[in-house]
């Protein structure tokens, strides 16, 4: 009897034991995994894959080839069963970017090492073998690649600066002669219009020169064909490619993800404007709600006297944190962007109305509702940082003359600066990856300006911008069709983790440092 | 009504610190009951008594350090230097650079020596680096903690140890000149050498400057304080000098406390 007693409790302390573990052991798993779906395949976007040459009849129809990605590795071939292959952007059936086979009827899944991934600068890409050069007439060898695109750039770089320079002063200076009503006869439009000629056909001439400068292809289905040059970004060939090699793709993709913009609607090219449009929208969440929250909670924890409505309203403070942030979105699309931005539109830009300027969604909108939804976490961190300081502290600066803003303003807020901080880097991280508010009020799937430019006032607080986590959300919908689209959308989501991440390390080492200066 | 007074009437100029019927209520609890004393200039006071008997409420009332807290609510006069602090127009700040207070537990500000010792005169608005480096030196001097930081003086103030933190603390006050300066059991947290040193520091203030000092060691009050004040339970129990007070003392309650039988 006692034994089974104590068999009994044993086995309870011991099944406590086990489920605390396993519960671990499962938070661990989900981590682990999250890390390693988001890294992998967020890496994986920017490795040169090996092309694979597939050979397969189908009954009823010729024996065909295509040239492309197979999605799954262990394929059995003439066995039953469905293979995906993501096609490029010149094999696409009914604009499709994948097709799926049965393996039943592949005959040969093969990788040849002359089969080149061809980059296009639109963001598009072909696999193809080329055969030679093109060039004025000319054959040449493939090996003389390398030179050819260092002339198509630099004849590419004289044609933008004819564009955007001289021809581009020209036409302003035609249009401002024009809007003046000078004759079309007049000596000073004769001479410019001279300039505006000359420059037409200088830019004339290199286009024709560039037209000159070729790859000849052959494609899936043995045909030659021409490429322009000047639309190919880069060329490399996957399968026969050494690790070295790879690892310099692997690097210039990422970099041009890093520095350019969106191509393809955002299922290629770099993700710079959202970079830039979600710093921007946090830093300027920053500067409106960190002096907000701070003396929000100064006021709360120096000022308020203990009563009733100050524990109402802190009770509402953090209950403000609670609530989801598209309701967020929905106030700060009722009242930021039709109200407010209404009402300036109405005060200020009466001249373009019914053209809205600050009554549509933009950068300032998101950023006041961005504050707004921080707000909470800006007050209850610096709230806690302020009730750590010590009262003696206090007590001290008090008794040697000091008032109390002076003891706020020299004691209290530098020892508390750790936690401040904190506070304003814990609102940047959340802010950053918010989205549903920000499809609301401002941030768009694609922007063709940035906010912030040369032209005066340099930054466009009415304008609308891109966002990482817009565009995560965006790739989530093209990766039901491509493949493409999904790889972006994991490396976009890899980008905004590291930031994030970033943000957080260098919150505390932040705090450690302060603490270690300030000793609280 | 005494409050409206800005002056004592017949003020004598020896007499520093002048408490005319000072009550003081926390709430519905009395802390103070009435009390009276007068304190000299230029002498060592002592405030004994039990725990919670309000000796360090008492001196909080000099320098108007219960004003902090809400509930605290005063009746009764204090006088310094003739002058009523109580009076509507007392400036709270100026009055606690005029008279200084140090505190139980070391708490130096968590930044550099130098900028501890001209806190208070930063606050006054002075900024000339010469001025403040001379009373850098002098009042560092004074709390006999020179020699021991003069290579470290912007170094962190944590850094020092706890005998020396308070020593910080007193050269803190003393950076304001102040008239008159209470520690308020100066010597409870430290080691029996730095409360030597505090002690000794304490004998010397007494030639410029008015000291109070509360304590809960008999053995101090008796051999750094000219006269020994004994409150208990809120009341003045007896006042009057060290010498007589531990020799032949009035009440039975002060007898009963400085032979060890309660308290």
């Amino acid at each position: 009897m006692k034994q089974l007693e104590h068999f009994l409790y044993t086995l309870k302390e011991q099944s406590v034991k086990f489920f605390a573990s396993l519960a671990q052991a499962m938070v661990i798993f989900a981590l682990l995994g999250i890390l390693i779906l988001v890294v992998g395949k967020g890496l994986e976007f920017f490795w040169p894959k090996n092309v694979q040459l597939v050979k397969f009849q189908q009954p009823g129809v010729a024996s065909q080839q295509l040239f492309g990605y197979v999605s799954s590795e262990r394929i059995q071939i003439g066995l039953e069963g469905r293979v995906w292959i993501n096609l490029d952007s010149w094999q696409r059936p009914r604009n499709q970017t994948q097709i799926l086979l049965n393996p039943k009827y592949i005959s040969d899944i093969d990788e040849p090492e002359n089969l080149a991934r061809i980059d296009l600068n639109d963001g598009r890409f072909l696999l193809a073998q080329p055969i030679h050069l093109d060039i004025i007439g000319e054959k040449l060898r493939l090996e003389q690649l390398p030179k050819v695109m260092d002339i198509v750039a630099d004849l590419k770089e004289q044609h933008t600066n004819i564009n955007e320079g001289d021809m581009l002063a020209v036409n302003t200076a035609i249009a401002s002669l024009r809007a003046k009503g000078v004759a079309e006869d007049a000596a000073a439009m004769q001479s410019l219009l001279e300039r505006y000629q000359s420059n037409r056909e200088a830019l004339s001439e290199i286009e024709r020169a560039l037209a000159q400068y070729n790859i000849a292809v052959l494609n899936a289905a043995s045909e030659r064909q021409y490429l322009p040059l000047q639309d190919v970004r880069q060329v490399f060939y996957p399968n026969g490619m050494s690790l070295l090699r790879k690892m310099g793709v692997f690097s210039s993709n990422l970099l041009l993800f890093l520095t350019e913009d969106t191509r393809d609607a955002n299922q290629s090219g770099g993700v710079f404007p959202a970079i830039f449009g979600t710093v921007l929208m946090v830093l300027l969440m920053a500067v409106i709600v960190s002096p907000l929250g701070i003396m929000a909670a100064i006021y709360l924890t120096e000022y308020a006297p203990n009563n009733a409505v100050v524990s109402l309203i802190r009770l509402a403070v953090s209950n403000l944190a609670a609530v989801p942030s598209v309701v967020y979105g929905v106030f700060g699309l009722g009242f930021f962007v039709y109200q407010m931005g209404g009402s300036i539109d109405q005060l200020f830009y009466a001249d373009t109305l019914p053209n809205p300027t600050f009554g549509t969604p933009g950068l300032l909108w998101a950023s006041l509702t961005m504050a707004l939804l921080t707000l909470p976490v800006v007050i209850v961190a610096t709230e806690e940082g302020l009730r750590r300081v010590p009262e003696s502290l206090r007590y001290s600066s008090y008794a040697l003359g000091a008032t109390r803003y002076e003891t706020i303003r020299r004691i209290v807020l530098p020892v508390a600066s750790s936690s401040l901080l904190t506070g304003i880097i814990l609102a940047v991280a959340r802010a950053a990856g918010e989205v549903a508010p920000m499809l609301m009020v401002g941030a768009v799937r694609y922007a063709p300006v940035l906010p912030l430019d040369s032209e005066f006032p340099y930054l466009h607080l009415e304008r609308q911008f891109m966002h990482l986590g817009v565009l995560i959300y965006d790739g989530a919908f093209h990766g039901q069709s491509t493949q493409q689209g999904a790889g972006m959308m994991f490396a976009t989501c890899l980008l905004l983790l590291l930031v994030v991440l970033i943000l957080n390390f260098i919150a505390i080492l932040v705090r450690s440092r302060l603490q270690n200066r300030y000793g609280y | 009504m005494l409050a409206n007074q800005r002056r004592k009437q017949d003020h004598s100029d020896d007499i520093a610190i002048d408490v005319e019927q000072l009550s003081l209520r926390f709430g519905d609890k009395v802390a103070l009951r009435n009390i009276s004393l007068q304190i000299p200039k230029q002498s060592i006071t002592a405030i004994i008594g039990p725990s919670g008997c309000g000796k360090s409420t008492l001196i909080a009332c000099f320098n108007r350090l219960t004003d902090l807290n809400p509930e605290a609510k005063v009746s009764g006069n204090v006088y310094i230097n003739g002058r009523n602090i109580y009076h509507a127009k007392q400036n709270v700040p100026a009055l606690r650079t005029q008279v200084g207070m140090v505190f139980q537990q070391p708490n130096p500000f968590p930044i550099s020596i130098y900028e501890n010792v001209v806190y208070g005169l930063r606050i006054k608005g002075i900024t000339d680096r010469r001025i403040l480096d001379d009373i850098v030196e002098r009042s560092l001097f004074q709390a006999a903690l020179w020699d021991e930081v003069k290579d470290i003086l912007f170094q962190s103030a944590l850094k020092l140890s706890g005998g020396q933190q308070q020593r910080l603390v007193i050269a803190r006050a003393l950076a304001l000149d102040p008239d008159i300066l209470m520690l308020d059991e100066p010597t409870s947290a430290l080691d029996p050498i730095s409360t030597l040193m505090i002690e000794e520091l304490i004998f010397q203030l007494k030639e410029q400057h008015t000291v109070i000092v509360v304590t809960h060691n008999l053995q101090q009050a008796a051999r750094v304080s000219d006269q020994t004040a004994f409150l208990n339970n809120g009341e003045l129990i007896e006042y009057s000098s060290t010498d007589v007070m531990f020799t032949m003392p009035l009440e039975q309650q002060t007898e009963a406390f400085i032979t060890g039988r309660f308290g």
